[in-house]
């Protein structure tokens, strides 16, 4: 073979081989860290909820305008309030407040949540709403009864019955329930919030070129799903008997100073949304320390469970916490760091023998 | 120069840590009211205050006794009024009294303004009150009566308060108010401005119940009070906050609501038996 004809042929397997890598290498194009889950799955073919947004859809103003309605209750400074009574974020935070995404573990939450400067709430997060596909779980028939049907896999339908039942305001309109999709939809999980592993996150790479077979995307569909719960567990808890009331071993006070403070403090402080207020004064501690020992609306541990329910034009409502938003430890926590101040006594958590 | 810029410096520093460490005092009363005289509280931004207020006639005396079951039977004064929160710092309220002095029917509409706020850097409340009142009573044919009103000025009456508080503890706060009120047209022997120093206190029994009285002390001319026979008003209650509602039971010599009359006007004697039962009832609403 000539050297000419030599020099032809290895450039021909020199620049063909360069071609088929360059080409293998943009299919299994890294993906992004901060990319949404839901656009993940859109692209590997999921069935994708009504709500459903894509990022690249999402307009800038009305994710603005969404925040604001949910934040303040008003979507534009002309614009009517929602509701006189409650914004979505005295109940709802709206941050990942679960370190844990697949567990919903009230204990492993209030230490996030403090960490991370949000408050313990008994709504659950509205980031990452629309990532699930239920809403008003388990339980919350006992309190809405058929409220809840069509709002149990529809966003927007949940969104009008916490609008016009829980926060007692009007039904959102049609360009306001836009806006606050945009706003949800721009709250969604990342992939950064599934901690996937990095053999994890390869294999979604590879499922998301364009040759990818259907197994490898559905797998990667079930991967993705299964780092999240789609939904949010509720279960509703009786008041705690008076003669199981504080019996708790070695309950922690510093765990119910912060729920006191990111918990009961979000409504009842001065300026928050109920008239019941309370404070770091004695009086209070010792007022809900000695009606704690009641079944009586006053008592800490009846009304958390059993929270009021909401009535036109009637202020005073209270959410109950399920047992997936506390739990009867920190129940007892909060109890006792009220009863410490109650006494005046410098919070400390007792260890060694019970002394009961 | 350094040493210029240095101390410049420190002074900058403690206070942004000052401004950041200020802690305000709240509830240093119950309700917007001690009993007869605002207090240092003023209503949220947004928020409504409906009250509804009560005196009865005599409990003893004269016209007291079990006979009008200790003045239950007796109605001194009635008031219904709307009360707002522009912002925390200013309210405006509007007030239809019955009326228990010379002047019946009044309305009442005030502005109050939080000038100073007790907190870890200011030790006290303080509080402007104006109010404007006017009667839409008929006026008397009787040249000689305070009723007579010649022109509509003469049906207006305004009162002027400043209210100095402190929360000392969560148990107990107090009050001193210095009023003025002044009245456009008066009765023979009267006076059109009078001014009064009273003071007010608030014990905390609990979370819920606390012990409320207030006194205010005349400055009245040379023979207006014997020829009147004009007394100091002075209450003494307890109230209820049940979270939203405010219960106040409370006992005072004083008949009618509102500074321009339980000022000028107090005429009844606590050592006679001339005090009597009243109640307001305040619920407020968010709007």
């Amino acid at each position: 073979m000539k050297l000419k004809t030599k020099i032809v042929l290895i450039s021909f397997f020199f620049v063909t081989g360069c071609f088929v890598l360059t080409s293998f290498v943009n299919n299994i194009k890294k993906i992004e860290s901060a990319e949404k889950v839901s656009d993940i799955l859109y692209k590997l073919g999921d069935k994708m909820s009504l709500h459903f947004i894509a990022s690249n859809k999402l307009d800038s103003n009305k994710v603005n305008s969404g925040y604001n309605l949910v934040t303040t209750g008003f979507m534009s400074p002309n614009s009517k309030r929602q509701s006189k009574h409650f914004v979505c974020t005295n109940c709802h935070n709206i941050g990942r407040e679960d370190p844990d995404l697949t567990q919903s573990n009230p204990e492993d939450r209030l230490t996030y949540v403090a960490e991370k400067g949000l408050n313990f709430l008994p709504g659950t997060t509205l980031f990452g709403q629309v990532n699930k596909k239920q809403w008003y779980n388990g339980d919350y028939y006992k309190k809405y009864g058929d409220l809840v049907v069509s709002s149990r896999d529809t966003l927007e339908n949940a969104i009008q019955l916490c609008a016009t039942v829980c926060s007692q305001g009007r039904v959102l309109d049609e360009k306001e329930m836009d806006a606050v999709m945009h706003y949800f939809n721009s709250i969604g999980y990342t992939l950064k919030d599934l901690n996937l592993t990095e053999l994890e996150k390869t294999y979604l790479s590879k499922s998301l070129s364009s040759n990818a077979l259907d197994e490898d995307k559905k797998g990667a569909m079930k991967i993705i799903k299964s780092k999240y719960l789609d939904y949010s567990p509720a279960t509703f808890m009786e008041p705690m008997a008076l003669d199981k009331r504080r019996k708790s071993i070695y309950p922690n006070p510093f765990n119910g100073k912060k729920i006191y403070e990111l918990s009961c403090l979000t409504c009842h402080k001065e300026g928050g949304v109920t008239n019941y207020k309370l404070s770091n004064e004695k009086l209070t501690f010792k007022h809900l320390d000695y009606w704690s020992n009641t079944h009586k609306v006053f008592s800490v541990y009846d009304i958390t469970r059993k929270g009021t329910y909401s009535k036109n034009g009637y202020k005073p409502y209270m959410p109950n916490y399920t047992k997936e938003r506390m739990s009867n430890r920190q129940l007892e926590d909060l109890m006792e760091f009220i009863r410490q101040k109650s006494e005046g006594i410098k919070l400390r958590q007792f260890v060694g023998t019970p002394s009961f | 120069m350094k040493k210029l810029l240095l101390l410049a410096l420190i002074f900058y520093t403690t206070t942004v840590f000052s401004q950041d460490e200020i802690e305000y005092t709240y509830n240093t009363f119950n309700s917007s009211r001690v009993i007869n005289s605002h207090s240092t509280e003023m209503l949220e931004k947004r928020t409504m205050d409906f009250r509804i207020g009560h005196r009865f006639g005599d409990i003893a005396g004269a016209i007291g006794g079990p006979g009008t079951l200790f003045g239950i039977d007796n109605s001194a004064d009635i008031s219904i009024g709307l009360e707002y929160g522009i912002t925390n710092n200013l309210n405006f309220g509007i007030t239809r009294m019955k009326g228990a002095g010379p002047y019946r029917q009044l309305y009442e509409g005030f502005l109050k303004y939080k000038i100073l706020a007790q907190s870890s850097k200011t030790p006290l409340s303080l509080v402007g009150l104006i109010k404007y009142n006017v009667t839409s009573m008929k006026a008397s044919t009787d040249k000689t009566s305070p009723t007579a009103f010649p022109d509509f000025v003469s049906r207006t009456s305004g009162s002027y308060q400043l209210m100095l508080a402190r929360k000392f503890s969560e148990r107990f706060s107090m009050q001193v108010v210095p009023t003025f009120v002044h009245r456009n047209y008066v009765g023979f022997n009267d006076q059109n401005s009078t001014l009064a120093i009273g003071a007010g206190a608030r014990f905390q029994i609990s979370k819920l119940i606390g012990v409320i009285g207030e006194y205010h002390y005349i400055f009245f001319e040379e023979g207006v009070q014997d020829n009147l026979g004009l007394t100091n008003p002075i209450a003494l209650g307890v109230e209820f906050d049940t979270g939203g509602h405010i219960f106040q039971l409370n006992f005072t010599n004083s008949r009618g609501f509102g500074e321009a009359q339980y000022i000028p006007s107090t005429s009844s004697s606590v050592a006679d038996g001339e005090f009597r039962f009243g109640f307001t009832i305040a619920r407020i609403f968010k709007l």
